[in-house]
C-alpha cells in the first residue's frame, strides 16, 4: 500500500513539473511550430481543416485554416450571384502563413480588385488555395479536385523555383504525386502511392492529435525536439550534412536544362500547365500564370544580386520566367510577370520584400511588403485586362457556361 | 562543447554514472579523461598546452618541497609564476596588436592559470603540501565544469574531495542548481540582453529611454548571466561529487562598493586579495593611506583588466577603485558617525543597495560600451529629454523584444529562489521519507528531460554567456 502511495506522490510531482513548464512556456511566450497538415489520398498532403496555431519560423503569426482546408476565411462553396471569384494556386508563397490573414497577397488582392472590378452587388472574392510545399502536380490535382467546385472565374497559378524540378521524382525526391509521359500521354506515375494515414479514420485521428498538439506547448516542444533536434544532433555528431534539393531548384530556374532529367521535368511541367489551361477553358474560367523567383531576384541590394549573377555566371535571372511565358503563350494562358515589377517596387519604396524580425533581411518568404507588392502587381494586371468588361456581363456569361455544362 | 547543450548534458550524465559505479580510486582518472575530452572538443592543441602547463607546475611544486635554499626556491617560484603570467598576458594583449587576426584563445586560460599559480605559490609558502598524485592534480587543473567561468577553486578544497571514499549527494542539489542557472540565463539574461542591445542600438532615437534601459538593465543581465553560468558549473560539480566555493552572494544587497566586491565574483576577488593585494599591501605598508590607495587601485585595475585590455576596462577599474578608496579611507569616521546617529545608520542600510546599484550601473557602461566614445554617448543620451519617449517605448517592446518582458517577473522569482537556496539549500534531508525522495527524484528527472528537449528544440542554441568570453 505504501509503495503505491509513494508511487502516486512521485507521479503527482511529475504532473506538477509538467504543468509548471507548460505555464512557464506560455508566460515566457515560448512557441513552437504548429501542425497544419494532414495526409490526403489525392493530394498526398493538404492543409488540415480548422487547424490553428502559430507560425514562428519566419515572423510570428497565428494561422487559422478554414473548414475547406484553405489558409483563408470561411468561404461558401457556391458564390453569391454576380460574385467575381479568383482562385490563387501555389505553394507557401501564396499560403503566406508568415503574415496575418488580412496582409496576405490573396486578401490584399481581394481588396484591390473590389475597388475596381467589384461593386456591392457584384463582390470580388479571392480564394487562397496555396499550400506550403506544394509541387506543380499537387497544384494541378488541387485545381481538378477542389478548386472547380468553388466555381472561380479566374485562376492564377504562382510557380516558384521548385515547381519545375518537382515534376521529376529524381530531381525532387519525396513522397509527392508525380506524372510521367507515357505513349505521348501524361499519366500518374504508377510507382507513387498516397502516404499511409490518408484513410478517413487515420485523418480523423491525426486531426484530433494535431489539434491537441497545437494547443499544448509541451507536446509541441517534444515534437520539435524529436523531429528536428535529435536528427540534427545525430547529424552533428556524425559530421554528416543534410542533403538538399536546392542545387536542382536553383540550377533549373537560372539555366537551361543540363541533363535529360531536367529536360524531362520541363516537358512534364509544360504538359501539366497545358492540362490546367484546358481544364480552365472547360470550366469557363480565365487561367493566369505567374512566376516567383528566388529570394535574391527581388533583393533590393544591387551588390548582392550582382554577386549572385557573377557566381552563377549568368547575365539575368530571367531564364525560367521567359520559358514559362513561352509555355503560357503556347497554351493560351495569360502571364503576369512578377519579378521585375517586384524589384522595382522594392527599390522604389526602399523596402525589403522578404525577411522578418527573426530572420535575415531579404531572405525566405514574402513579408507584408512582399505580399502587398505582389498583390498590387497582380491586381494591376487583372484590372487592366478586365477594365472593359462589366460585372453583370461576366455573371451572365458564367451562368450561361454553367447551364451549358450542367445540360440544363 | 557549450554548457547549454545536449552534448554537455550527455557527458555530465555519463561521467556522473561512471564515478558512481566505479571504484573510488578511478574517480580522478575518469574526471581527467572527461575534462580533456571536453577540452578537445574546443581545440586539441590547446589541450596539449594545458597538459604542458599542468606537468610544469606539478613538477615545480614537487621540486619546491625538496629545495632547502630559500632564495633558489623563491627564484624558481618567480620564474614559473612569471612564465604563466606572461602566457596569460600574451593572449590577453594580443588582440590589441592584431585586431583582424583570427587566433584562438585557450579555453579557460585565466581560470587554470590562476589555479596553477595559487598551487605553486601555496606550496612555496608551505601553506599546502605538493600533490604526489599527478592524476589528481591534473583532474583538479582541468576540471571541466569549472573550465569556462570558474569558480576558481583552490587545491586545498578540491583535492581532498577526490580522495573521499564515496561521492556525496549531489543527485538533487546538483541538477536543481543547474536548473536555476539555466533559468537565470535563458529566461532573464537572454531577454534582458535584448533590451540592453536595443538600448545601445537606439541611443540617437531622441529620448533618454534607450540610455536608461541600457544603463539600468545591463548590470542585472550581467549578474544573471554570470551567476547562471556559475550555478551550472557548481551544479555540475555537485553531480560529480565536487563541492565548489560560491562565487556570488546577493551582490546587489550590498550597502557599499567594498561589500559589493566581497559578494561579486568572490573566488576571483579572493584570489587577487591573497596573491596580489595582500603582498602589495605588505610592500606598501609603510606608505600609510597612500599605500592602501595604491594597493586597492592596483587590485581593482587587475580585476578590470582581467576582462580584457581596453581603455574602457581601465576606466571601469579606476571608477570602482575611486569608490573603494573613498569608502576605505572614510570607514572609521563613517562608523563613528553612524554609531552616534541611529536614524542615519538605518537610512544608510536602506539606501545602501540603491547607491551600490547606481554606482555599478554607471560603471558597467564602461564595461559594456565598445569604446569610451560610445560610453560618453550613452551618458550624453541621458540628457535627450522625453519628447519621443512614447515612440521609443513601443519600439522597445516591438519584436523581437515582445516577449522579453518576462525577464522582469522572472528576476523577482529567481532572486527569491536563489535566496531560498542560500538559506535552506536544495539538499534532501538525510532521513527524508521515501515518498519525498521519490517525488524529488522524479520531479528533477522530469524537469531535466524537458530542459534537454528545450535545448534540442532550439536550432541556434542558447546565446553565448557574456563571461565565457573572459
Amino acid at each position: 500500500m505504501r509503495f503505491f502511495r509513494d508511487l502516486i506522490a512521485a507521479f503527482a510531482t511529475v504532473i506538477v513539473v509538467l504543468v509548471l513548464f507548460e505555464v512557464g512556456l506560455r508566460l515566457a511566450g515560448v512557441r513552437y511550430e504548429s501542425s497544419f497538415y494532414e495526409s490526403d489520398p489525392v493530394l498526398y498532403m493538404a492543409l488540415r481543416p480548422r487547424a490553428e496555431g502559430w507560425e514562428i519560423k519566419e515572423g510570428e503569426n497565428f494561422v487559422r485554416i478554414n473548414s475547406w482546408g484553405m489558409r483563408d476565411e470561411e468561404r461558401s462553396l457556391v458564390p453569391a450571384p454576380g460574385t467575381l471569384r479568383v482562385a490563387l494556386l501555389g505553394d507557401s508563397m501564396v499560403a503566406a502563413e508568415e503574415v496575418p490573414l488580412d496582409k496576405t497577397m490573396a486578401k490584399v488582392l481581394e481588396s484591390k480588385l473590389s475597388g475596381h472590378l467589384g461593386s456591392p452587388s457584384a463582390p470580388v472574392e479571392v480564394l487562397n488555395f496555396g499550400v506550403g510545399g506544394f509541387t506543380l502536380a499537387q497544384e494541378y490535382l488541387m485545381l481538378e479536385n477542389r478548386v472547380w467546385q468553388f466555381r472561380p472565374d479566374i485562376v492564377v497559378l504562382f510557380l516558384s523555383p521548385s515547381s519545375v524540378p518537382s515534376c521529376s521524382k529524381r530531381l525532387y525526391p519525396g513522397n509527392f504525386p508525380f506524372f510521367v509521359v507515357s505513349n505521348g500521354d501524361l499519366v500518374p506515375d504508377p510507382a507513387t502511392h498516397p502516404p499511409a494515414g490518408s484513410s478517413p479514420e487515420a485523418r480523423h485521428e491525426h486531426a484530433l492529435l494535431g489539434n491537441l498538439m497545437n494547443q499544448i506547448r509541451l507536446f509541441q516542444l517534444v515534437r520539435k525536439a524529436t523531429q528536428d533536434g535529435i536528427p540534427r544532433e545525430i547529424a552533428q555528431l556524425s559530421g554528416s550534412r543534410r542533403r538538399t534539393r536546392n542545387t536542382n531548384i536553383l540550377n533549373m530556374w537560372l539555366h537551361p536544362p543540363a541533363s535529360p532529367e531536367q529536360a524531362n521535368a520541363w516537358q512534364v511541367a509544360d504538359r501539366i500547365l497545358g492540362l490546367m489551361a484546358e481544364g480552365a477553358r472547360d470550366h469557363g474560367a480565365e487561367f493566369w500564370l505567374s512566376a516567383i523567383g528566388p529570394e535574391v531576384q527581388d533583393n533590393p541590394n544591387a551588390t548582392a544580386r550582382e554577386a549572385f549573377l557573377q557566381k552563377e555566371r549568368i547575365k539575368t535571372f530571367d531564364y525560367a520566367e521567359n520559358r514559362l511565358q513561352s509555355i503560357a503563350n503556347v497554351h493560351g494562358i495569360g502571364f503576369i510577370a512578377l519579378e521585375h515589377p517586384l524589384l522595382e517596387y522594392a527599390e522604389h519604396n526602399h523596402v525589403s520584400l522578404r525577411g522578418f524580425f527573426n530572420t535575415r533581411p531579404n531572405y525566405g518568404h514574402w513579408n507584408e511588403n512582399g505580399n502587398n507588392a505582389a498583390a498590387t502587381i497582380v491586381a494591376d494586371k487583372l484590372i487592366e485586362y478586365h477594365s472593359h468588361s462589366e460585372p453583370s456581363v461576366r455573371a451572365a456569361h458564367k451562368l450561361e457556361h454553367v447551364r451549358t455544362n450542367d445540360g440544363s | 562543447m557549450r554548457f547549454l547543450s545536449i552534448e554537455y548534458l550527455c557527458l555530465l550524465g555519463l561521467v556522473a554514472l561512471s564515478i558512481r559505479i566505479s571504484p573510488p580510486r578511478w574517480r580522478s582518472a575518469i574526471l581527467l579523461i572527461a575534462s580533456y575530452l571536453f577540452y578537445c572538443t574546443w581545440n586539441s592543441w590547446m589541450a596539449v598546452a594545458l597538459f604542458a602547463a599542468t606537468v610544469l607546475c606539478f613538477l615545480t611544486a614537487l621540486r619546491l618541497e625538496r629545495m632547502r635554499d630559500k632564495n633558489t626556491a623563491s627564484l624558481f617560484t618567480c620564474f614559473v609564476v612569471s612564465t604563466l603570467v606572461v602566457v596569460l598576458m600574451f593572449f590577453k594583449i594580443r588582440p590589441l596588436f592584431c585586431t583582424t587576426c583570427n587566433f584562438i584563445i585557450p579555453l579557460g586560460l585565466s581560470y587554470y592559470t590562476f589555479r596553477l599559480i595559487s598551487y605553486v605559490v601555496d606550496v612555496y609558502w608551505a601553506k599546502y603540501r605538493a600533490s604526489e598524485n599527478f592524476t589528481d592534480f591534473a583532474a583538479y587543473v582541468a576540471f571541466f565544469p569549472q573550465m569556462i567561468a570558474g569558480p576558481i577553486q583552490r587545491e586545498s578544497s578540491f583535492l581532498p574531495q577526490l580522495r573521499e571514499s564515496a561521492v556525496q549527494g549531489g543527485t538533487i542539489e546538483g541538477p536543481m542548481r543547474m536548473a536555476l542557472g539555466f533559468a537565470k540565463k535563458s529566461i532573464v539574461a537572454d531577454n534582458l540582453g535584448l533590451f540592453v542591445g536595443w538600448g545601445y542600438g537606439h541611443l540617437h532615437s531622441g529620448s533618454l529611454l534607450p540610455a536608461l534601459v541600457a544603463i539600468v538593465l545591463y548590470p542585472v543581465q550581467l549578474y544573471m548571466d554570470f551567476s547562471g553560468l556559475v550555478d551550472i558549473a557548481i551544479g555540475s560539480g555537485l553531480i560529480l561529487g565536487i563541492d565548489a566555493p560560491e562565487n556570488f552572494n546577493a551582490p546587489f544587497s550590498a550597502k557599499s562598493i567594498t561589500e559589493f566586491w566581497r559578494r561579486w565574483h568572490m573566488t576571483l576577488t579572493g584570489w587577487l586579495r591573497d596573491y596580489v593585494f595582500m603582498p602589495l599591501r605588505m610592500l606598501t605598508r609603510d606608505w600609510g593611506e597612500t599605500g592602501l590607495a595604491l594597493s586597492l587601485t592596483a587590485n581593482m585595475l587587475l580585476i578590470a583588466l582581467w576582462h580584457g585590455i581596453s581603455l574602457g576596462f581601465v576606466v571601469y577599474g579606476l571608477f570602482h577603485s575611486l569608490f573603494l578608496i573613498t569608502e576605505t579611507l572614510t570607514a572609521s569616521r563613517r562608523k563613528s558617525f553612524y554609531a552616534a546617529n541611529l536614524l542615519a545608520d538605518k537610512g544608510s542600510a536602506i539606501l545602501g543597495p540603491f547607491y551600490v546599484f547606481s554606482v555599478v550601473a554607471v560603471g558597467s557602461v564602461f564595461f559594456r560600451a565598445p569604446s569610451l566614445t560610445a560610453a560618453a554617448q550613452t551618458f550624453s543620451s541621458l540628457g535627450s529629454g522625453i519628447r519621443s519617449i512614447g515612440k521609443d517605448f513601443w519600439s522597445l517592446l516591438a519584436p523581437p523584444n515582445h516577449h522579453a518582458w518576462v525577464a522582469f517577473p522572472a528576476v523577482v522569482l529567481l532572486t527569491i529562489a536563489d535566496a531560498c537556496r542560500r538559506r535552506f539549500g536544495f539538499r534532501l534531508p538525510a532521513l527524508a521519507p521515501r515518498y519525498v525522495r521519490w517525488s524529488a527524484y522524479s520531479g528533477v528527472a522530469a524537469m531535466w528531460i524537458l530542459i534537454a528537449f528545450m535545448l534540442m528544440a532550439t536550432e541556434k542554441g542558447a546565446d553565448p554567456f557574456v563571461y565565457a568570453l573572459f
